[in-house]
């Protein structure tokens, strides 16, 4: 019970921020990994808000080159992207982490919203998926479940 | 004396084989004559000749069932004559009956050491005479259709090999046409036939009109000739083969097909292509070099040559409707993902904008964002509709007289601030004495946004990219050039297909729905004019060339068709005002 508040995420809304004010305390280092700049800002903007350390990448090659060389609490990845895309960068990731026993929680954000497309990202090592747009309290939602279960 | 005579009909004991020719040799008339009497209720062709030279004679011109040899003639006798008879190769298995009046032994084993296969003992006995005789007509009769069925068999055999050739061949084409000029050329060439066609039905392969190949090809048949009224008609209703006498040919219409056919007097073999749903989709048909019908082999043959084709176009289709299938999938996968991309940016920043946790400069960049995305949304959406009036054929121009110089400035001023943005460099060389065109400018500026636009997206930073427009043989031509990712030569045909992208995987770099050029290809032919790509390759660059009808602008208030004749443009008043123009 402990380990869920301490980690849960406070996204940025008035109701939250009385109810729960011990929440912001936790800051996660946060890797988004996002080609489309508007949406990368975005999903930054809303890790900083929250309190969390962001860093960025635009595509999958930078992405797993930046998680081999600094720790990470949560990946969100983005799956089409030019170059290595999201579903190579998470199989990248996990094989990586394969060597050190780690596992960091890894969120897919997918605008492939046909059948088959979650099952892929789960596939590739993601932890779980949103389908964009993306809803703050989805995404609220599913970091909680995420983080309390890492 | 020498005679030859052929029986009629009417003779009695005729064989109701064809008639053999039985070959008399004797020096005595009334011997000829008596024999000649003798064999004539056999009903077969007589020939005489009154010596062994007259005989041979006779055997370099024509072919025998047997041969009466008399063995007693002055000079060469039956003897010598049977020797040299038997060292021609086409007389080695002649029969030869001597005629002899010696009885003895001796001549006997001579005249069968020679060759010989019988004796008659002269005078001869009518009864016996006809009753060996025929025993040896028969016997040459059997083995001639022995023979007969045995090249019959050949020929067969040698049409089923071909025919498998040609089954390779047909399914490994490429085209409905290349199957079908195919299997023209295999009808005509096996069947040894003088021309062949293929008429195929517009409903049977899903374009405009009915289609005739023809074998020999003629310059610009290779994608098909246009069958005359009378051969539609009897493809609508042809049930089963067909053979047409010279007569018949010559009544119809169905020579003139062919130039190949000019003063043609031969005969002719019409079989249907059936569908595998019993529809019918055309005929095959031959025309003889010679007034001789076709057997009931060709029949066969060209039966299962029509089957064949029947389903190679049934399987062309079926694959191309399969393609078309995935390629409608892949692009409502596509859709989906690239309406869904700047609809994430503006909920995104819009419920960021509610949290009211932004400061100024985060706000005004957020509204930005959010009015930047609902841009790109509403473009994809005009795409959308745009793709659905060209698939349902009602795209409208608005066409006026129009100057291509300032649409083409318009759409470059459009694109110059993402070019500028990119360090690229956009160059412009335009013909400015170039005659006005009739034209829908805002239709005719998508077209050129569209090009440009995909020119800067695809060109990395610093690259180049440039406009010419020109006039060249009544035709302004409008060229716009990059120096960037280039085009894989397999992709370039399909360029401007609908749906199509030359990268659909999930590694794409570039969005968009793969329309644009569909939509470009559309707009433009509708204009009468043409478009096209060529690229040395990928990392070479790409080259767009947009060609406009110049002339068309001179038709001042009138119409004037487009490229493809079923999309009438009517211009309908071409002064101030323009009229919505709708297209079928």
């Amino acid at each position: 019970m402990m380990v869920e508040e301490r980690r849960s995420l406070e996204i940025c809304s008035e109701a939250q921020k009385q109810s729960a004010p011990e929440a912001r305390l936790a800051a996660l280092r946060v890797l988004i990994v996002e080609d489309v700049p508007s949406q990368q800002k975005f999903l930054a903007t809303v890790m900083k808000k929250s309190g969390h350390v962001v860093s960025c990448a635009d595509n999958g090659q930078d992405a797993v080159a930046l998680f081999e060389r600094e720790p990470f609490d949560l990946v969100l990845m983005d799956v089409q992207m030019p170059g290595m895309n999201g579903l190579d960068a998470m199989r990248a990731i996990r094989s990586f982490e394969a060597r050190s026993g780690k596992h960091v929680a890894i969120l897919a954000v997918t605008a492939h919203a046909l059948n088959g497309d979650a099952d892929k990202c789960l596939e590739a090592g993601a932890d779980s998926y949103l389908r964009k747009p993306i809803r703050l309290d989805d995404l609220k939602q599913q970091l909680k479940q995420l983080l309390s279960s890492a | 004396m020498t005679h030859s005579d052929i029986p009629t009909a009417s003779a009695v004991g005729a064989s109701a084989e064809r008639p053999a020719r039985i070959l008399l040799v004797d020096d005595r008339p009334d011997k000829l004559l008596a024999l000649r009497a003798a064999l004539a209720t056999l009903g077969h062709e007589i020939v005489t000749a009154d010596s062994g030279r007259e005989a041979l004679r006779w055997l370099l011109r024509l072919d025998f069932a047997v041969i009466l040899l008399d063995m007693n003639m002055p000079g060469m006798d039956g003897f010598e004559t049977a020797v040299l008879i038997r060292q021609r190769r086409l007389n080695r298995e002649t029969p030869i009956i001597f005629v002899t009046a010696y009885g003895d032994d001796i001549q006997a084993i001579r005249g069968y050491s020679l060759g010989a296969v019988d004796f008659l003992l002269s005078p001869v006995v009518p009864e016996i005479l006809r009753s060996k005789v025929g025993v040896f007509i028969e016997l040459y009769q059997r083995t001639a259709e022995v023979r007969r069925q045995a090249d019959r068999l050949l020929q067969r055999t040698g049409q089923l090999q071909s025919l498998t050739q040609v089954s390779l061949k047909i399914h490994a084409a490429p085209t409905i046409s290349m199957t079908l000029q195919i299997a023209a050329d295999a009808a005509r060439e096996i069947l040894g036939a003088l021309c062949a066609g293929i008429v195929v039905l517009s409903s049977a392969h899903g374009l405009r009109h009915d289609r005739l190949f023809v074998s020999p090809a003629t310059p610009g048949s290779e994608e098909g000739l246009t069958p005359d009224r009378d051969l539609q008609q009897v493809a609508i209703n042809l049930e089963q083969p067909l053979h047409m006498s010279a007569a018949d040919v010559a009544n119809s219409t169905i020579g003139r097909l062919f130039p190949a056919a000019q003063a043609f007097s031969g005969t002719s073999l019409l079989t249907p292509l059936i569908g595998r749903d019993g529809n019918r989709m055309g005929l095959l048909v031959v025309m003889s070099r010679r007034d001789v019908e076709f057997s009931d082999d060709d029949e066969a043959f060209l039966g299962q040559l029509a089957q064949m084709a029947a389903t190679a176009i049934e399987n062309t289709l079926f694959a191309e409707a399969r393609e078309a299938n995935r390629l409608k999938d892949e692009f409502l996968a596509t859709l989906s993902h690239e309406l869904r991309t700047p609809l994430s940016s503006i909920l995104g920043w819009a419920q960021l904008l509610r949290t009211k946790m932004l400061d100024d400069d985060e706000t005004e960049e957020a509204l930005e964002i959010i009015e930047r995305n609902s841009d790109m949304q509403c473009k994809l959406i005009d795409e959308l509709l745009d793709i659905s009036r060209i698939v349902s054929g009602k795209m409208q121009l608005h066409v006026q007289p129009i100057n291509l110089e300032r649409v083409l400035q318009a759409a470059v001023d459009i694109v110059r601030p993402a070019a500028h943005a990119k360090q690229l460099q956009v160059e412009v060389v335009f013909d400015r004495s170039i005659d006005k065109i009739l034209g829908d400018p805002d239709r005719l500026q998508q077209v050129f946004w569209n090009l440009l636009s995909n020119a800067v997206k695809f060109t990395p930073a610093g690259g180049r990219v440039e406009v010419v427009l020109e006039a060249v043989d009544g035709w302004a031509k409008i060229v716009v050039a990059d120096s960037g990712e280039g085009i894989a030569p397999e992709f370039l045909p399909h360029m401007f297909d609908r749906f199509r992208q030359a990268d659909s995987t999930t590694h794409r770099r570039h969005g968009g729905l793969g329309i644009g050029l569909a939509i470009v290809r559309h707009v433009v032919e509708l204009h009468g004019g043409n478009v096209h790509a060529e690229s040395a390759g990928k990392e070479r660059g790409t080259q767009i060339i947009v060609t406009l009808p110049l002339a068309a602008a001179t038709a001042n208030g009138h119409s004037y068709a487009s490229d493809d004749s079923a999309h009438k443009l009517h211009v309908v008043d071409s002064g101030l005002g323009s009229e919505p123009v709708e297209m079928h």
